[in-house]
């Protein structure tokens, strides 16, 4: 089992918090590839799941919250906390960019919202709150108190500015009223939806002016340390200020969404783009700029293939591209990009989509991961995956080659039902079968008939459920248990494709009537248990000719009871003279193999048996037809 | 990024040239210049040795494992001339199943055919010729020889894989073919034609010294199929075919990719089951992963210095 190197970077993917997110992800991209799937099918279309990019935006969403639970769930000290932190960052921001924003769409809010919930200052501001819960009034000398003005103004969270500020001393700062008012007054994009576009930057550039104005004419003495000045700055855009605010936005990309969301708040893609390609603010930063930051920027550039092969090599796996391409590629963003993209290398390399590509990666991954029947689970959702890989059919071939790989000498009997059904899933029906090959004669090699014969039921392996019939029989004889026979009862109807199970099947229930029943109504049971063995007798080659003269020898006990009618002791006694028959011309051949009788005793008393089963049966028969002819 | 998970104590008292495990990954088989193929349990991590084989009269190369459903087989081919198939006749017992002495010098190379094929090997000697060898549904082996595939000698050969046949071209496509290398620098394709003779189908020239070793991916990979090679200068050669272009019904266009040139040579290379990954070992006693990124290109994953 160790024939796959082990490449530890894939290892997390056996890790708790890591199993928990793969396995919740695959349900949504099952439930999601479903919907899908469900919806081209059906004639009548449904109103309510039409919204082929509502489905999608859901999906992603859910991804999203995913990880964002499993955040929730795992300690401060948990390794994977910051790669949790940090896929979310990116996967949030990429659903921004890439699956909610429209060409001429406006970003501001969604990347507000981003900056908030990446930058939480919530925890910072309650802090301040609590601290200095006994004398609120001096809320304002907290040190902590300024910063968090001005991240609440630089995010763009002007209510939770304008309350902290209410508890600055107006009479220190006559100007903070102006300031206050012109936080009050600010034009808000989501309250002003009713507006058009050209409407908003109207009354945007008039609001603009009056911070001017009040920047340039008001008068900001007793404003210590200049914050008011600041905030009123940060109002106007004014880039320098921006830049003189660095400790408080920590990196580039804060600091251009806030500059943005006050220079150009109806900012789209392309102005994002702009921004990107003068080096706005990034030079700021230059030096400090790592892998993470080289990702945002292509999210801003709006380069997917770049984000998401640089999101493989950050990850150190596939897990995020797999899924978000392929939500793109459903939501039918991709091949749009693809088709633009005419110089793309994709094209040229290879004719399989993008999002396969990742979903297979992952898949082997997952794989890779760790090979045992015991993760067994993890190699189902990678089947999931390449299963829906549409354009790269050796999906099913890697299914394959894993699944028959699985060596079948030391997993457990529950363990190959499952490789069995899931082979049987996907189609791979050979496979499935010489699964179940292997399995039942593992369990007859063992005496365990019932495995045998479920596994034989299951790949309906008419030669095999033949010889298992026999040697269940056999078992039988010699042990005279019933519990041997009654592995068939469960399965009555399942086993029509073994003549010998048949039999057996059949031969049970005679049995149970002719010797198991309760006293009350046994003279009934004898007689139906009588005529079921005439109508196994007459059926030419039903009964192997090993076990005849056993079953035979069973009628010399019903012979006793007077449970035959006479047509019934005539057909026995045919098949009787059948039997000898058949044992000369065996015996004149020398068919060895056909004569292996099923014998108990010794030979003398196997004769003696023999002889006096065939005296009773003449008496019996001569009997009735003395009686008949009286009668008569 | 890897780890050593597990080191087998072989005490082969000279050079190991080989080793393989089987299908499932539950043996292994060793084969060294002291003349022995020894077989152990890879199952636990305390590997125990199962069997010792000493039947050989030279220095062993190459040992290979048959795909489980004809039985356990394993075939080993050494200096002597010979092939041995050794075949398990009870648990853990190994014998000499056939012997086939078809060379005139060092036999180097022996790899089992893809199981759809039967029970058949191919071997390449140092004599230059190529064997391929089956076993017929009487018990009679039957050889079928390419001479002078590698006039200076045959270094390593491997087989592809089964392709699904295509109905319209089922004949070219499903064909039987060989990868192999030799001394004259040349990576061949050979392929069963319908009278059952063996053709050059290709030749694949790149290498500019004796080639060390040839391995076909045994999975197709993003709708490509994949011939690593490596050779006595250290280079390594990717040579893909692109299955879904359909003008290349016949594998007939091959794109060659220099994936790296080492300072010494490079002895096997080794795809993953999956022909996502090759493994490299390189005369300075090391073994590199490759993978292939979305862009086609390979890179290092276990040594950070290399492929960048």
């Amino acid at each position: 089992m160790d024939q796959i190197a082990h490449l530890s970077s894939y290892k997390i993917f056996t890790d708790p918090s890591w199993r928990r997110v793969i396995s919740q992800c695959r349900e949504v991209f099952n439930d999601l590839h479903q919907n899908l799937e469900t919806n081209s099918q059906s004639d009548t279309i449904k109103t309510e799941t039409v919204n082929l990019s509502d489905q999608c935006l859901e999906a992603n969403q859910k991804y999203i919250d995913i990880i964002e639970n499993e955040l929730r769930i795992i300690s401060d000290q948990n390794e994977n906390q910051e790669k949790f932190q940090i896929l979310l960052q990116v996967w949030k921001l990429c659903q921004i960019i890439f699956i909610k924003s429209s060409p001429s769409g406006t970003l501001l809010n969604d990347l507000q919202e981003w900056y908030r919930t990446t930058n939480n200052i919530d925890p910072m501001i309650q802090n301040i709150f609590s601290s200095n819960s006994e004398n609120p009034q001096n809320l304002y000398l907290d040190e902590k108190y300024w910063i968090c003005v001005l991240m609440a103004v630089v995010q763009g969270r002007i209510e939770t500015a304008r309350h902290l500020l209410s508890f600055y001393p107006i009479e220190k700062a006559p100007v903070l009223k102006s300031i206050k008012e012109l936080l009050h007054t600010m034009p808000n994009l989501s309250t002003h939806g009713h507006l058009s576009l050209f409407e908003f930057k109207a009354k945007w550039e008039y609001w603009q002016k009056k911070c001017v104005q009040v920047l340039t004419s008001e008068n900001f003495q007793g404003d210590e340390n200049d914050y008011l000045q600041i905030i009123c700055k940060l109002l106007c855009a004014d880039e320098r200020t921006y830049l003189e605010l660095k400790p408080i936005f920590n990196n580039w990309y804060y600091m251009l969404i806030s500059y943005l969301s006050y220079s150009n708040p109806t900012f789209n893609i392309s102005d994002l783009h702009m921004s990107i390609e003068s080096g706005q603010f990034i030079r700021e930063f230059e030096e400090d700029l790592d892998e993470f930051d080289g990702i945002i920027i292509k999210i801003f550039n709006f380069d997917v293939d770049v984000v998401t092969n640089d999101c493989v090599t950050l990850f150190s796996n596939n897990f995020f591209s797999a899924h978000f391409l392929d939500i793109l590629f459903l939501n039918g963003k991709l091949q749009l990009k693809n088709e633009m993209d005419f110089t793309s290398s994709f094209r040229a390399e290879s004719s399989i989509p993008v999002h396969e590509q990742h979903m297979t990666e992952y898949a082997i991954q997952l794989l890779s991961a760790a090979w045992s029947p015991s993760l067994l689970s993890l190699h189902q959702t990678a089947f999931d995956y390449l299963i829906k890989c549409k354009m790269d059919q050796s999906g099913i071939d890697y299914i394959e080659a894993y699944l028959e790989r699985i060596p079948l000498t030391d997993i457990s009997e529950m363990e190959a039902s499952k490789i069995f059904y899931i082979a049987f899933q996907y189609g791979l029906h050979d496979l499935a079968f010489s699964i179940g090959r292997v399995m039942q004669m593992r369990a007859l090699k063992s005496g365990l008939y019932g495995t045998a014969l479920s596994w034989n039921a299951k790949i309906k392996d008419c030669s095999f459920g033949n010889i298992l019939a026999e040697g269940m029989m056999q078992e039988f004889f010699q042990t005279n248990d019933i519990k041997v026979l009654e592995l068939t009862e469960s399965l009555s109807k399942e086993i029509i494709y073994s003549e010998r199970l048949m039999f057996l099947n059949k031969y049970r229930e005679f049995y149970k009537l002719a010797f198991s029943s309760t006293k009350c109504d046994r003279a009934e049971s004898l007689k139906q248990a009588a005529s079921l063995l005439v109508q196994l007798l007459e059926v030419p080659n039903l009964i192997p000719f090993k076990f005849m003269k056993r079953i035979l020898f069973q009628v010399h006990d019903l012979v006793d009871q007077n449970v035959f009618g006479e047509d019934q002791l005539f057909s026995v006694l045919k098949s009787i003279q059948f039997y000898e028959n058949r044992r000369r011309f065996l015996t004149k051949n020398s068919n060895s193999s056909e004569l292996n009788e099923c014998n108990l005793d010794d030979e003398v008393a196997e004769e003696n048996k023999w002889k006096s089963l065939y005296e009773k049966l003449s008496i019996k028969i001569a009997e009735n037809f003395v009686k008949n002819k009286i009668e008569f | 990024m890897t780890s050593i998970l597990n080191t087998v104590d072989t005490s082969h008292e000279d050079l190991i040239h080989d080793a393989a495990l089987d299908y499932y990954g539950l043996k292994l088989a060793t084969c060294s210049s002291d003349r022995s193929v020894k077989i152990f349990d890879a199952q636990k991590n305390q590997k125990t040795l199962i069997e010792d084989l000493r039947k050989h009269e030279g220095p062993v190369w190459q040992v290979s494992w048959a795909h489980p459903m004809f039985g356990n087989y394993l075939a080993s081919c050494s200096y002597d001339k010979k092939v041995i198939v050794w075949k398990e006749m009870s648990s853990n017992k190994w014998t000499p199943f056939y012997i086939y002495q078809g060379h005139e010098s060092s036999v180097n190379t022996v790899s089992w055919a893809p199981c759809e094929f039967g029970l058949v090997f191919a071997c390449g000697s140092s004599d230059g010729c190529i064997s391929i060898v089956s076993l017929s549904g009487d018990g009679n082996w039957i050889a079928r020889k390419i001479d002078n595939a590698h006039p200076t000698g045959c270094t390593s050969l491997n087989w592809a894989p089964a392709f699904p046949s295509d109905d319209q071209n089922e004949s070219v496509f499903s064909a039987k073919r060989i990868v192999s290398g030799g001394c004259d620098n040349i990576v061949k394709i050979w392929r069963e034609d319908q009278s059952g003779q063996w053709v050059l189908d290709q030749n694949l020239q790149g290498h500019t010294d004796w080639v060390r070793d040839v391995a076909w991916s045994q999975n197709i990979i993003h709708n490509k199929t994949n011939i690593a090679s490596c050779s006595q200068s250290g280079k390594v050669i990717i040579w893909s075919c692109d299955l879904s272009d359909t003008t290349n019904g016949a594998l007939s266009i091959w794109k060659s990719k220099v994936l790296h040139e080492f300072n010494t040579v490079a002895w096997h290379v080794s795809w993953s089951l999956t022909s996502n990954m090759l493994a490299v070992s390189t005369g300075d006693n090391k073994v590199t992963i490759w993978k292939e990124d979305h862009l086609g290109k390979y890179e290092c994953i276990n040594d950070d210095k290399l492929g960048n």
